[in-house]
């Protein structure tokens, strides 16, 4: 559905917000105010009803899709740095239905189930940039430049993690002979590694052999060496890639049940499926 | 979370979810049929939230003070 471009003109922005990763890794970057925040702007019933679209969900468009509608400042959503995903979809809910949310939580102790409330304006408030170095040292001295997981590679390992668990399952199910189920898991793991390589390739912005002034770009020639070196090293890239990608946010909740008045400290997952709801 | 469920518990999330979002939608027509024409499908899709809000507190409250008024005149 195209948008009437009046009603676009005059939507107007409820909410700013910092970004985790300062607006690094965007390409263009997008346009932030004079104190360095991103305009937010509610959500439309179009944007609602896509929140509840399981295969749009399941494919990343919704997240693509709700970035485009109410961050329109960022002009390439799909490459969106991980690390801001989060505190955009606080934000944009924030924007939408004000600031407090409800999240169901089981007690550990007597397993009633009680509703913490949270309140978005101080989650987002406690963001922290992203402090982990984006160069890699490795032991033999090549130095690495990695940035964050982007929304697509993020969800193609997601969408990977499923079909693998299925195959998986059906595998085991199945009443093929133990040869050719080895022979098949075996495909899979490899598809997988595969995958992963491709996606940590991207993360990879540059690399320069010791003793080299060359700094190496060329995605093809990065992919074959990440191929050809140790998995130590492999892993340390890999690890310094999480890092980048993570938002620093505190999901951890102090809580206290209503029932039996036990205090614990939960970690509350957030996501779509349980803060937007109006 | 559907990226996230095994696949087992996908089935009764997505039935979920169709639910949620056909009833959502349902409540977007009855905003349309009682606004008496004042909205239509495409405004009301791409109308912010918030906005929508407002105009349905406002539809109640005229709606209210229209009934107030005939009372007041049938008494």
């Amino acid at each position: 559905m195209s948008e009437n471009p009046l009603i676009a003109a005059y939507k107007k922005p409820a909410v700013f917000v910092s970004l985790p990763s300062g607006a690094k890794w965007y390409d263009p970057k997008p346009k932030l105010s004079v104190d360095n925040e991103l305009a937010v702007y509610p959500m439309s019933a179009r944007d609602e009803l896509l929140t509840k679209t399981p295969d749009a969900l399941f494919n990343g468009e919704a997240n693509i899709a709700l970035l485009s509608s109410c961050c329109p400042d960022i002009v390439n959503p799909r490459q969106v740095p991980v690390n801001d995903l989060l505190v955009l979809l606080i934000a944009i809910r924030q924007a939408t239905y004000g600031n407090t949310f409800d999240v169901d939580l089981e007690c550990p102790n007597c397993k009633h189930l009680n509703q913490l409330t949270i309140d978005s304006g101080t989650l987002l408030s406690k963001v922290n940039a992203v402090t982990a170095d984006q160069e890699v040292k490795l032991d033999r001295n090549f130095k690495v430049l990695v940035r964050p997981y982007t929304i697509e590679d993020r969800t193609i390992i997601q969408i990977q993690n499923i079909k693998r668990q299925k195959m998986i399952d059906s595998l085991l199910a199945s009443d093929a002979d133990e040869d050719t189920k080895s022979k098949m898991f075996g495909e899979t793991f490899v598809e997988l590694a595969t995958l992963t390589v491709d996606i940590i390739t991207n993360c990879i912005e540059s690399v320069q052999a010791p003793e080299s002034s060359d700094v190496i770009v060329d995605k093809a020639l990065i992919r074959e060496w990440l191929q050809n070196i140790s998995k130590k090293d492999h892993d340390v890239i890999k690890q310094r890639v999480e890092d980048l990608s993570d938002d620093g946010l505190d999901t951890n909740f102090k809580a206290k049940c209503i029932e039996c008045s036990h205090e614990w400290t939960q970690e509350v997952e957030l996501d779509m499926s349980n803060f937007f709801v109006g | 979370m559907i990226a996230t469920s095994q696949p087992l518990e996908i089935q009764e999330i997505v039935e979920r979810y169709d639910k949620q979002r056909h009833d959502i939608e349902a409540s977007y027509m009855d905003v349309i049929l009682y606004s008496g024409g004042a909205l239509g499908y495409k405004e009301i899709m791409t109308m912010p939230l918030p906005s929508v809000q407002i105009f349905i507190e406002r539809m109640n409250k005229r709606t209210e003070d229209m009934n107030a008024a005939n009372a007041g005149r049938n008494r």
